[in-house]
């Protein structure tokens, strides 16, 4: 019987490995008519309004995105009218930096090759960012790793949105984080900037800035959307184009007007 | 006119049952395994002298045939038994005869298994899979964990929902709408590991039977299939150890009588080990991680007396898996069922049974000041009276009733001090899902027979707990509160069932079977592979019950010597309704309102299924082939247009032989082709905010590459004495290395920058394993 169990377990070793791989394919995907992409922000910093028009390429091309010129592109807040000057090819923003106020509502109306399109956001309240603190977090599989942890405290009554944007030495994180207070309201809040799959892992000495947005629900979903689209995490769902805030269903990316701040930290 | 009608249907068909002028005698009985006491289900019991005559054994062992008075040849045959014969008096009185079959090993030096002759012409069952646990037990496994809901998709129409994967999808169903059924209890999650292995320990079951459509109206519940697994009732003869080692997980059964002849019991565990390699490391980060499983079945059963006997039966199962002291989740089922088989009368047969099921996990999360616990469950009490009753051998009638109650926990929150979650209290979901139906199996004449039957079933929203409505954007337009017990909306679904066989002669036959199944339990998932934390709900005001029509018609024949050749073709066409999927961009964990991101519409599917099967022999096994196609049409997703489902395949081939090569090897293969899932890729791409974003244009617009796979298979009896067996099982999963893709992602190049790149991830390749078994 022993000696039975002894080669069971001598043949188990041997036998227990299971490979994962990966590799690079190659993939017949259809080409598709281009689509126009139309990112705008407001925020309440003094800085210009801006507004990127653009069209979308076929998979297997450059990732060089036609820009869409001699635009007619406005913003109002009720009262007034910006009209955007465009600076650079497909990039529209106000001659003069410009303040955005929380509780206004702002229209982007845009008017190229015969069409228009307009895009509806409300800048909330801001909600003060308190600090940045580390936390130690250990992954699938063993290993820890630093994890940058905003901290803020949530205003009671819900329907709060929030995105942070993770700049760590001067490079830009493409993770998406955006939080809502559903499950989290009037509370403080620690919750980390989990980014699985960034090539920028958090390292002694980095300097990290985080800016925080409030932002409203039609950009939060947009974000989380777009996030749960690519494959990340517990919501990930079925590919799909985010639903946006544009009137029309043909175009691409957002509008949000939101309020900023920044705060910088050296991860230890 | 119409009441006439019905009338005159139910008059003719009271009248075909009860006619009977002649002086009748009824022989009944039990039949079991000589050596463990065993009862065998579905074994044939003749008259020999009156072809027709016949029986076969109900899920408890017990058959009736009720004949005209006369001496008669009774015959007994079970697969892999010696045939049973005895003469019969049935010229006075009836007989009640029990029936214990030797195993048929004894007489040949190879096992020639006996089939059981054209019960599948003969009967009016449609796409209803029988699995032959021999056959689970030969065929090669990943990692050499034998594994029923593996094998049974190798069968025709049964499609696993990915790469290793115990999940399956039933003539284009969904994953949740298969009925899976532990000695009556259903089993909320029938998966390990995320899915790589089923919680069903094959050691410790005796039978499992697949009803594809043409489902029998005892059956209700899910709208594809139901897998009805019977466990082992444990030896009441002797004592009996035995279990197996392999390389992820051991196993050991202990089964004996506690009064011999009478009663016995059934211990059965099975515990993987992966997680103490992970304890070997000296990495802290690695050793605090945990991954295992474990299973424990049991079962005891009580010979009250000749007309009573008694079971209880039990499964409990747990997965566990952690990363040090930051995450850790552990979910698992645990049923319980107590059955009370009594005789009124050696013509009627009853069963009633109490039932308890539940599915939970429980998720820990500690990270800084963060600390919390989140808790799901789904918890059932259910209660089932089924009666049947044997009038005479042309009928056989069924009634019943089943009553089951639902308590759904979703997402109940523990959060410490300091944790940036809100605590939120358990609010539990309820309702009544209740059912009465009859069938009746009916030889109309000899060529002909019909099952046909009703099933009507109830659900009862119960109060309790807050109602919302939702308007188009999910925003909470009203709020209704109710009180415990109180009935908020009742659907009551009437589910006709029939089917029909015509024998054109003795080895061919026609069938045809329609039947309409409803579904009150529905769950939510966004992937394709079984997640632990997707959740269950029950029907309510906004999510309504689903419905399945499906019609099916298919040609049965036997062929060969003996008629070991069984050849079937069915096709399908399959309407559902209310079928349920996420908003774009719903938010599916934590999200009390979930109900306001779901969206609902229709489904279609149709196909053909060949299935060739050589049923003896040293050389046996199986070609099945499905040409299908499944597609969904939901308001909100793919601009309301029809679409194939993520689980539609065009062509589905399993190849499956094994040949016993001598005494002590027995060798096995199978070989799988499937066309690939639909799948959605992009078709262009922009950038937001710098990051590459993907244009996708039509849901479900592609494929994934074809996937196929070969597995070998080998056992070798090492040792086999009276008081000691022992047996070495080999197998290769993916014996040609095939890089099969698991999943097909995007991303920016970096060996070519500023362009894109797709990669394909395979899973497995080869995978060699061995594992030991014995017996004494």
């Amino acid at each position: 019987m022993i000696k039975y169990l002894k080669k069971g377990a001598f043949f188990g070793f041997l036998a227990l490995f299971i490979a994962s791989c990966e590799e690079v394919i190659d993939i017949d995907l259809n080409s598709t008519d281009p689509k126009f992409v139309i990112t705008g922000t407001v925020s309440d910093q003094l800085e210009p309004f801006a507004v990127r028009i653009e069209k979308t390429v076929d998979f297997d091309q450059q990732n060089m995105y036609p820009a869409v010129s001699g635009a007619l592109v406005r913003i109002s807040d009720g009262t007034q009218i910006f009209d955007l000057v465009e600076t650079a090819p497909g990039f529209y923003q106000t001659a003069q930096p410009q303040t955005g106020e929380p509780g206004k509502t702002y229209r982007l109306t845009v008017e190229t090759e015969g069409q228009f399109f307009e895009a509806v956001s409300s800048m909330p309240a801001p909600v003060p960012f308190d600090s940045i603190k580390q936390d130690r977090g250990t992954q699938p599989g063993g290993g820890t790793s630093i994890l940058v942890v905003p901290v803020y405290f949530d205003p009671a009554g819900f329907g709060n949105y929030y995105r942070f944007i993770q700049t760590t030495n001067g490079q830009k994180l493409n993770n998406i984080f955006v939080f809502d207070d559903r499950n989290n309201d009037g509370i403080a809040i620690t919750r980390p900037l989990f980014a699985p799959g960034s090539d920028i892992e958090n390292t002694v000495g980095d300097t990290v800035t985080v800016e925080m947005q409030t932002i409203d629900r039609a950009t939060y979903k947009y974000f989380y959307a777009l996030d749960a689209s690519s494959g990340n995490g517990p919501n990930a769902s079925v590919p799909a184009n985010p639903d946006n805030n544009w009137n029309n269903s043909a175009v691409l990316g957002y509008f949000s007007a939101h309020t900023s701040q920044y705060k910088t930290y050296v991860i230890r | 006119m119409k009441l006439r009608l019905i009338l005159a249907l139910l008059l003719g068909w009271a009248g075909h049952i009860c006619a009977q002028t002649e002086q009748k005698f009824t022989i009944s009985g039990t039949i079991s395994d000589k050596a463990t006491g065993e009862t065998f289900i579905g074994a044939t019991v003749r008259l020999l002298d009156r072809p027709g005559l016949g029986a076969t054994s109900n899920e408890y062992g017990f058959f009736s045939i009720t004949a005209p008075a006369g001496v008669y040849a009774l015959q007994v045959r079970y697969v892999g038994y010696e045939n049973f014969s005895q003469k019969i008096d049935l010229t006075k009185t009836n007989q009640q005869l029990d029936i214990a079959l030797s195993d048929g090993t004894t007489l040949n030096e190879i096992t020639i298994k006996a089939g059981k002759v054209n019960e599948n012409i003969e009967r009016p069952l449609m796409g209803v899979e029988k699995l032959d646990m021999a056959d689970i037990k030969s065929l090669p496994m990943l990692l050499g964990e034998r594994d029923v809901l593996k094998a049974i998709q190798l069968l025709p129409g049964v499609k696993s929902a990915g790469e290793g994967n115990a999940g399956f999808h039933v003539r284009g169903g969904g994953a949740d709408q298969n009925l899976i059924l532990l000695d009556e209890a259903p089993v909320y999650n029938a998966s390990h590991l995320l899915g790589f292995f089923s919680t069903f320990n094959a050691d410790a079951i005796k039978d499992a039977t697949l009803y594809k459509g043409g489902m029998p109206p005892q059956f209700g519940g899910r709208l594809s299939s139901v897998l009805d697994i019977k466990m082992n009732e444990g030896n009441q003869q002797d004592y009996e150890v035995s279990g197996g080692i392999g390389l992820i997980s051991s196993k050991l059964n202990i089964e004996g009588p506690l009064e011999k002849g009478k009663s016995s019991f059934l211990v059965t565990g099975r515990r993987t080990y992966a997680d103490l390699f992970l304890k070997a490391s000296s990495d802290s980060s690695i050793n605090g991680s945990k991954l295992y499983f474990y299973d424990l079945n049991a079962k005891v059963n009580y010979q009250v007396d000749a007309k009573n006997r008694i079971f209880g039966s039990g499964y409990f199962g747990r997965d566990v898996l952690g990363f040090g002291e930051t995450f850790g989740i552990d979910w698992g089922n645990a049923t319980g069922t107590l059955r009370w088989n009594h005789l009124f009368s050696d013509r009627l047969f009853s069963n009633t049974s109490l039932i308890y099921s539940q599915y939970n996990y429980n998720i820990k999360i500690k990270s800084g000041a963060n600390d919390f616990k989140i808790k799901s469950e789904i918890e059932d009490f259910n209660l089932k009276q089924d009666l049947q009753w044997f009038p005479n051998s042309r009928n056989t009638l069924k009634y019943g009733l089943n009553i089951i109650h639902h308590t759904v926990t979703p997402g109940q929150v523990e959060a410490s001090e300091g944790s940036s979650v809100n605590a939120q209290p358990a609010d539990p979901r309820t309702g009544l899902e209740s059912a009465a139906y009859f069938t009746h199996e009916w030889k109309a004449a000899p060529r002909l027979s019909f099952l046909y039957g009703l099933r009507l079933s109830m659900f009862n929203v119960l109060g309790g707990t807050d109602f919302k409505t939702y308007d188009a954007e999910g925003n909470v337009l009203a709020t209704e509160k109710t009180n415990a017990g109180e009935v908020v909306e009742t659907y009551l679904n009437p589910e006709p069932r029939l089917s029909a066989s015509f024998q054109l002669n003795e080895r061919q036959s026609l069938k045809a079977s329609y039947n309409r199944n409803v579904q009150n339990l529905h769950l939510l998932s966004n992937s394709s592979s079984t997640n632990p934390t997707d959740s269950w709900v029950l029907t309510t005001k906004n999510i309504k019950p689903e419905t399945a029509d499906q019609v099916a018609l298919g040609f049965f024949q036997n062929f060969g010597e003996n008629q070991n050749f069984e050849f079937s073709a069915e096709t399908y066409f399959k309407t559902m309704s209310n079928q349920i999927d996420y908003r774009n961009g719903a938010e599916i964990q934590g999200n009390r309102d979930v109900e306001a991101d779901l969206l609902s519409g229709d489904g279609r599917a149709y196909g053909l299924e060949l299935l060739l099967k050589k049923k003896t022999g040293r050389f046996n096994g199986w070609l099945a082939y499905t040409l299908s196609r499944t597609e969904r049409k939901i308001e909100g997703i793919n601009d309301g247009n029809w679409y194939v489902a993520k689980q539609d395949r065009t062509h589905d081939l399993a190849l499956v032989g094994m040949y016993q090569l001598t005494k002590r090897w027995n060798l096995s293969a199978n070989w799988i082709f499937y066309t690939g899932n639909a799948v959605t890729f992009p078709s262009g791409k922009y950038e937001v905010d710098g990051a590459t974003t993907y244009l996708y244009t039509a849901r479900n617009g592609y494929r994934m590459p074809n996937y196929h796979r070969l597995d070998l298979g080998a056992t070798f009896l090492a040792k086999e004495t009276k008081r000691f067996r022992s047996e070495w099982a080999f197998s290769v999963y993916n014996a040609y290395n095939r890089k099969n893709a698991y999943t097909i992602t995007f991303r920016d190049s970096e060996s070519l920058p500023g362009t894109t790149e797709a990669v394909k991830t395979a899973l497995f390749g080869i995978v060699p394993s061995v594992s030991w078994n014995f017996k004494f």
